[in-house]
């Protein structure tokens, strides 16, 4: 394993004890919550990304970090910027696919 | 010999914020000490029931970062506000266990919210997290209850967020649904 790989395993691995230890908080907090655990889980899978040049990836990190606390602070904001957040994801993979072909 | 600013204590509570983004030096025991101080003055209703653990171990920081999903920052130290299920059955039964002894934690944070202040520090309060993680972290017994655990470093101007507004809370006047008009605000 190249120190590179070892790096990344780490990084990897760390974010997988992210994604198992927000598990049981589903439980006990909002559906909202909830959703925002994903997104964190997404943006530190991003940020393990984030060598990799990606513009895109780039300006959803930014987005992340200018809307991350209306999840604690205005709930209904905080749904309408995920909505466009998923829209631009999903038009993004449409692209993706396109170019690289199925 | 701890550099503390004195403090207005009105001009605290209106400043006090949570943050999230701190220096990255680390926080000197003794000021640490002065933290936990200032916790353990804090309201509590029977003797012993209140455990303060002191964490400035950076790889237990780091994974407190994985672990505690609500730890959203980069906090050089933490305080975790711990409960005696035990000591605070013994002494004060059922409601000390369940209601008194949360009441007690959450008067220890705004302790710390407002300490802070007078040392250059910044303090979030967190919550989101499974007791479970928080126990296997800390090597907390059955016993221990983990009620709070409190972001510590030093912030400056430049790493403070724009306090959040919006937040209300209900005022009443000697009924629920009356209002109390005291102009003073
Ligand atoms: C009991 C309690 C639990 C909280 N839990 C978390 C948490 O898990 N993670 C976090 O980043 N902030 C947490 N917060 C911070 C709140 O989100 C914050 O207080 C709120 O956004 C208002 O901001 P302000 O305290 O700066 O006015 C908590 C606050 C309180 C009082």
């Amino acid at each position: 394993m190249t120190a590179a790989d070892e790096g990344l395993s780490r990084a990897l691995y760390e974010t997988v004890t992210v994604l198992v230890c927000s598990a049981p908080l589903a439980l006990d907090e909002t559906r909202l919550l909830s959703a925002f655990r994903m997104l964190d889980a997404a943006d530190r899978l991003m940020g393990i990304m984030a060598d990799h040049d990606d513009d895109f990836l780039r300006r959803a990190r930014a987005d992340f970090a200018d809307h991350r606390m209306l999840a604690m602070t205005d709930q209904a904001a905080f749904t309408d910027w995920m909505s466009r957040y998923v829209a631009g994801f999903a038009a993004q993979a449409l692209r993706r696919t396109r170019a690289e072909g199925v | 010999m701890i550099d503390a600013k004195p403090l207005d204590v009105a001009d605290g509570m209106r400043r006090r914020r949570m943050h999230r983004i701190f220096e990255d030096r680390p926080v000197p025991a003794e000021v640490l000490g002065r933290m936990a101080w200032a916790a353990a003055r804090a309201q509590q209703a029977r003797s012993g029931v209140r455990h303060v653990v002191v964490v400035d171990d950076p790889v237990l920081l780091a994974t407190a970062r994985q672990v505690l999903p609500g730890f959203l920052n980069n906090a050089p130290a933490m305080l975790a506000l711990c409960t005696d299920l035990d000591q605070a059955g013994a002494t004060g039964g059922p409601r000390m266990v369940e209601h008194v002894s949360r009441l007690d934690s959450g008067a220890a944070c705004a302790h710390l919210a407002l300490m802070a202040q007078t040392l250059d520090l910044g303090v979030c309060t967190v919550t989101s997290w499974a007791d479970e993680a928080v126990r296997a972290l800390f090597g907390l017994p059955a016993h221990i209850r983990p009620d709070v655990t409190v972001a510590v470093g030093y912030v400056t101007k430049e790493t403070a967020s724009p306090a959040v507004r919006g937040f209300t809370s209900g005022l009443h006047h000697n009924a629920f649904g009356a209002a109390f008009e005291d102009g003073a605000r």
